[in-house]
């Protein structure tokens, strides 16, 4: 049978592991993952994901197994065009090229659904770590990543839990995914769960690496359907339970200051926030925000916030422009970097 | 390997305070962009990056090498007005970014977007410039005439036409031979001469930007058409897209407000450059070599943004033109 930890360590204490049949086995902590087919799945498996119906999934999941990813996509891209879009989409990456840290070393993508920001991320770093939800968004990542010669090694973990070794890691990546982590930890408040899950990735971090953390802002303009966030937390809750949501208001999102100040408590020694355009998932512009000035270089030289935050323009003073969309933007990109020490 | 930003910061002397401001990636296909760097807040280098596309990353070495040559010529009149190249260096596996000096202000596009009575202020400021830089050019003084230079052949845009699958009719294809023939002699082209490329500050101080298609041999009033068919569309208020046929007539074959100034603009600089007589052959030569050079921009799944709608134009122009032969408005 192939050898399915290489690679990997064990989620808990960082110790080798090795294989026994269908167990992975640490020496301190016994069995710690399952091999199901070519992939290890460490822990419980997340919510599964909303992309495709469980059914289309499971034979989308079979076809890359027997045929390939190509054959896959092109089945995919006659079926769900939209969803076909969205997994050849290499623009969710574009975040890449404003990454301040070097190339090279081992990086970590926490939920990498589809797998575009891994196949990016592959280019850059020696090696990549793709933590998938469930075993389908494994299987599917598994055909995707299989030419690329173990330099994305695949596996179905559930973030803070992550089977690589301590103060490992050049780069962290958690794209949009901190509001969903805090649904995985009932038993944990939200806030709690996020400020763990953050902890956990300074810890992989080695000395200088960086976390790119992408979220949708508490206080965006437009808000949008969701105006619960805007409500005070405790009250958000209450309406979450008395709507049917038992486990209260879990998809937590923060403010600019919100964010940071998370991320100050999870270790981080340097953030640099910037504002995607038009949208975290897919940015065409990355625009700084710690000064004033590129984004009042971008608002004259290159194009507006969008249509709808066209008012950032009429703002009169720069440092109050910059204040005005650090608080209404409606999402951010933060590049968080552990201290060298 | 680097990433962009390392690369950036090697070009830029390994300083650790730079903030890089990314963008222009709008379409899923392309991996290029355009980069700001500051340096506390104040913009030290504007770069170009493109990765995985041959054709995008010699574009710009190609941009480096032009500006490198006209900064090692005679000083242009308008100290700046031509960004300095600052360097290239490569990133990742396959891209390439080239940095140059920044510019500040506001693009003519910008300025000009959605407001016509702005149309007569922008023509004067971009094809002012336009004539002093052709000047410049071929070292002309005071009332010095301009020297010959050889003309472009159709045979290289119509070949490139044909390639990519763009079927012309034969009498189509005649008419442009003869619009070619009747050309005078050339000068010098900056090549991609729009309301988009110039930013400007204020005054009289312009900024001229993208010089990826310069050229020395090429098609004399090539600019100047360029510069009033995007920025006449932008005056009035439209899109590039499948309409733009019918906009370059009312451009330059109607008699309307916006038309007249183009036609007045496009003598000036035909004056410059030493043309006389019909400015339709120009026309038509530029469409040709527009719609030739959209192939640079081939997306990876080789559809080809805007061919049709240049082909369109072209035809569109050429139809217009056996109707009212030189009795036309652009003549």
């Amino acid at each position: 049978m192939m050898d399915l930890t290489q690679g990997w360590r064990c989620p808990q204490c960082g110790g080798e592991l090795t294989q026994s049949g269908q167990y992975v086995l640490c020496s301190q902590h016994d069995k710690v993952a399952q091999a199901q087919g070519n992939l290890l799945v460490f822990g419980t498996q997340a919510r599964p994901a909303q992309d495709l119906p469980p059914e289309e999934m499971a034979a989308l999941c079979e076809r890359a197994e027997t045929a390939g990813w190509p054959a896959a996509m092109a089945e995919l891209a006659e079926r769900q065009p939209q969803v076909h879009e969205q997994v050849t989409d290499r623009r969710q990456a574009n975040w890449l090229y404003a990454y301040p840290g070097p190339a090279g070393g081992q990086a970590l993508e926490v939920d990498a659904a589809w797998g575009v920001v891994s196949q990016a991320l592959a280019d850059l770093f020696g090696s990549v770590y793709a933590l998938a939800g469930t075993p389908e968004q494994a299987c599917l990542l598994a055909a995707r990543f299989a030419a690329s010669a173990g330099k994305v090694k695949v596996a179905v973990a559930v973030f803070p839990q992550a089977p690589v070794a301590r103060a490992s890691l050049a780069l962290v990546v958690m794209n949009g995914v901190l509001p969903g982590l805090a649904w995985e930890r009932p038993e944990r408040r939200p806030a709690q769960a996020h400020l763990a899950c953050l902890r956990r990735a300074h810890e992989l971090l080695r000395p200088g690496g960086w976390l790119y953390l992408a979220g949708e802002n508490r206080c965006g303009y437009p808000a949008g359907a969701d105006g619960l966030r805007l409500l005070p937390r405790g009250l958000a809750d209450r309406v979450c339970r008395r709507g049917g949501e038992a486990a209260g208001n879990r998809g937590r999102t923060y403010s600019y200051w919100g964010y940071r100040r998370l991320l100050r408590q999870a270790g981080f020694a340097r953030l640099l926030s910037y504002l995607p355009l038009p949208r975290w998932q897919a940015p065409e512009a990355m625009v700084p925000l710690w000064r004033a000035e590129p984004l009042d270089h971008h608002l004259t030289a290159f194009a507006s916030l969008g249509g709808k935050a066209a008012w950032v323009r009429r703002v009169p003073l720069a440092p109050l422009r910059l204040a005005a969309v650090r608080l209404l933007a409606a999402h951010f990109g933060i590049f968080a970097q552990k201290g060298e020490g | 390997m680097r990433t962009l930003a390392e690369a950036v910061n090697k070009l830029l002397g390994d300083r650790r305070d730079l903030a890089l401001l990314v963008a222009g990636m709008p379409e899923p296909g392309i991996r290029a962009g355009l980069l700001v760097a500051y340096r506390r807040g104040t913009p030290v280098a504007v770069g170009k990056f493109a990765q995985a596309d041959r054709r995008q990353t010699l574009r710009l070495q190609k941009e480096q090498d032009y500006l490198g040559m006209l900064w090692r010529g005679v000083p242009f009149p308008t100290v700046g007005a031509i960004p300095r190249a600052m360097g290239a260096g490569k990133y990742g596996a396959d891209g390439r970014v080239a940095l140059q000096s920044p510019a500040r202000g506001t693009t003519l596009a910008r300025w000009l977007a959605g407001r016509p009575r702005r149309w007569e202020r922008v023509l004067d400021l971009g094809l002012g410039w336009l004539c002093r830089f052709q000047r410049w050019q071929q070292g002309l003084e005071g009332d010095e005439r301009p020297r010959p230079v050889k003309v472009e052949e159709p045979s290289a845009a119509l070949g490139l036409l044909a390639g990519a699958g763009v079927r012309l009719k034969g009498s189509i294809l005649t008419a442009i031979v003869d619009c070619y023939r009747a050309l005078p002699e050339g000068a010098s082209q900056h090549g991609d001469f729009s309301p988009g490329s110039v930013v400007w500050a204020g005054g009289k101080k312009l900024w001229v930007l993208d010089w990826e298609g310069y050229g020395q041999t090429a098609q004399p009033l090539h600019d100047a058409f360029h510069f009033c068919t995007a920025g006449g569309l932008a005056a009035l208020g439209m899109q590039w897209g499948s309409g733009n046929a019918e906009l370059l007539l009312r451009l330059y074959f109607r008699s309307e407000a916006v038309s007249r100034l183009a036609g007045a603009g496009i003598r000036r600089v035909a004056d410059t450059v030493g043309v006389s007589g019909s400015l339709y052959p120009h026309l038509v030569a530029y469409l040709t070599r527009r719609a030739a050079r959209s192939l640079d921009f081939a997306r990876e799944d080789g559809t080809v943004p805007y061919l049709q709608d240049w082909v369109a134009m072209l035809e569109a122009v050429l139809e217009q033109g056996r109707m009212v032969a030189d009795g036309n408005r652009v003549s």
